[in-house]
């Protein structure tokens, strides 16, 4: 509960699989007032249909739990290579795998990653990230969702790299992401190694 | 367990070798990592949010100064091991039609405003935790939205190694989407300003809906474009966006729909239908698949949103366009 501008609002629980525990049901009514779709159908402009809904009535919903979650490796090598060339490996396999079972399913994967440090990470001893690409190879998907990879260029802030929309209910991603290292030739020796961060919401 | 495993990695490097019948060195091959594998799930949305399938995805409220409002999450260790979590709140940006994540924790306005009951966690295998967002919009709050993520993240261990090595840190996280104000919500509206069609350079054809977000509230854009009165009377699609497309107010951008192959160039009407939330828009335009395909590639065109002029675009356009300034009339 909490206060919303003098009106006390009580939260739903959200409900994938409904059971009704409570005293108190609302009346059966359309969940959001339809308007009249006249005119703007063809100019392109949008139409807002006020949700309907009265704020004060009590109601509890159980809870049919399913979440949004990411797997992936938590280490991967990457090899070794000579100043100068182009190191390859794979972090596989990387899922997001949607099991909220919701009518309009999507979440955007996003990667970033740190500088790429060796010894005490002085200047000398750092390759920038942005030496460094990410590229989703062919995503799987189960269930109904729809896909897009990008290769990017890797960098400390996060970029989007794959995006699933027009879900309907629990759906999965899978690929391998393919990061490539391009060693600068003035770079000196030692294992490096960088945070690779992948985040999905 | 993972650390016992390093320090056998460790020893076996070093050239020690355990002595025979202490135990049975692991076969290393190649060492199998560890799996970060974890989950997030909003679990208390408004009882009048129910139909608005953003909301059942995010946390989209409209505040009042001085309000609190409390949410909870679910979050899921799916790991077959412990696993290790922190939950906390990060901005988060809108650019080029994706709602991005701030990198580590990046404070903001807003993240100042939320706290979560359980910021550090420790779930067995399988276990699931109920944890509490709450999210206080102090006095003097200015009024507007901002964006933001509550995450759950999981960082592994450092361990030592030869070459480039990963450490991964992985985060699952919940979009805020805040407003900030008194009276009345803000409005939400966009325009569809066009719909077009173009070919992506694999020749694949492609429509494409140029959209202004004219509200006050970010809009996360989904939809469905079809094809009718193609040559001969044929008709095409529903076909779903390429990827759901997010524009903060005031910017606009394109949103795309791959229609099927061996489809001919046209002329077609396309009648593209958007919605965000309880808002919806269509607009009904006739386009042509045909002349030079815009340099784009699958992913150029999930970006289409960069602004990027683009020739082509223009050029099959300008029929569309034609057709919509005969249509509209002005609400």
């Amino acid at each position: 509960m909490s206060m919303h501008g003098g009106k006390v609002h009580i939260y739903s629980v959200l409900a994938a699989g409904v059971a009704i525990t409570a005293a108190t049901v609302m009346a059966a009514g359309p969940a959001m007032a339809s308007s009249t779709q006249s005119g703007s159908q063809a100019t392109g402009n949008s139409v807002t249909s006020s949700p309907a809904g009265d704020p004060d009535t009590t109601l509890t919903f159980t809870v049919n739990v399913g979440a949004l979650s990411l797997t992936a490796p938590a280490t991967a090598d990457l090899g070794s290579g000579d100043p100068g060339t182009t190191i390859s490996g794979v972090v596989t396999p990387v899922v997001v795998t949607d099991d909220r079972a919701l009518l309009a399913a999507s979440w955007t994967a996003t990667a970033s990653e740190s500088d790429w440090t060796t010894g005490g990470a002085t200047l000398a001893e750092t390759i920038p990230a942005a030496d460094a690409t990410y590229t989703p190879g062919t995503i799987t998907t189960t269930g109904t969702i729809t896909t897009a990879g990008t290769p990017i260029t890797l960098a400390n802030a996060p970029a989007p790299v794959v995006v699933g929309s027009a879900g309907v209910g629990n759906n999965t991603a899978t690929w391998d992401a393919g990061i490539a290292v391009a060693v600068p030739a003035g770079a000196v020796g030692g294992p490096y190694t960088g945070t690779l961060s992948q985040s999905v919401s | 367990m993972l650390r016992s495993f390093g320090m056998i990695l460790l020893a076996l490097a070093a050239g020690i070798i355990p002595a025979a019948g202490a135990y049975a060195a692991p076969r290393l091959s190649t060492p199998a990592s560890a799996q970060e594998h974890f989950g997030v799930r909003l679990v208390d949305v408004p009882l009048y949010e129910r139909g608005n399938q953003r909301a059942l995805r995010y946390i989209v409220d409209y505040l009042p100064v001085g309000s609190v409002i409390h949410r909870r999450i679910l979050i899921v260790n799916e790991q077959p091991d412990v696993a290790h979590l922190t939950v906390y709140p990060d901005a988060a940006k809108i650019t080029n039609g994706q709602f991005v994540g701030d990198e580590g924790e990046t404070p903001s306005g807003l993240t100042t405003w939320i706290s979560v009951a359980h910021p550090v966690l420790t779930l067995a295998p399988h276990q699931q935790v109920m944890d509490m967002v709450t999210i206080k919009v102090p006095p003097g709050a200015t009024a507007g939205e901002q964006y933001g993520v509550i995450w759950a993240q999981e960082a592994a261990a450092a361990r030592s190694h030869k070459g480039f090595a990963i450490l991964e840190v992985d985060r699952v996280g919940i979009r805020v989407y805040l407003a900030v104000g008194r009276g009345g919500a803000p409005p939400t509206s966009f325009r569809i300003m066009s719909v077009t069609g173009t070919k992506l350079k694999d020749g694949r054809p492609v429509i494409v809906a140029h959209v202004d977000n004219t509200g006050e509230r970010a809009i996360d854009l989904s939809g469905t474009a079809s094809l009718t009165g193609g040559p001969g009377g044929a008709s095409a699609g529903p076909y779903t966006e390429q990827a759901i497309m997010t524009f903060a107010p005031g910017q606009s951008g394109n949103i795309t729909f791959l229609a099927g192959n061996g489809l001919s160039d046209g002329p077609w009407q396309a009648s593209v239908s958007l919605v965000s939330g309880f808002t919806k828009a269509t607009l009904v335009a006739t386009i042509d698949f045909g002349g030079k395909p815009a340099a784009l590639s699958l992913s150029s065109a999930m970006y289409l949103g960069l602004g990027i002029p683009l020739v082509g675009l223009v050029i099959a356009g300008a029929v569309g366009w034609q057709t919509f300034r005969r249509r509209r009339a002005y609400a």
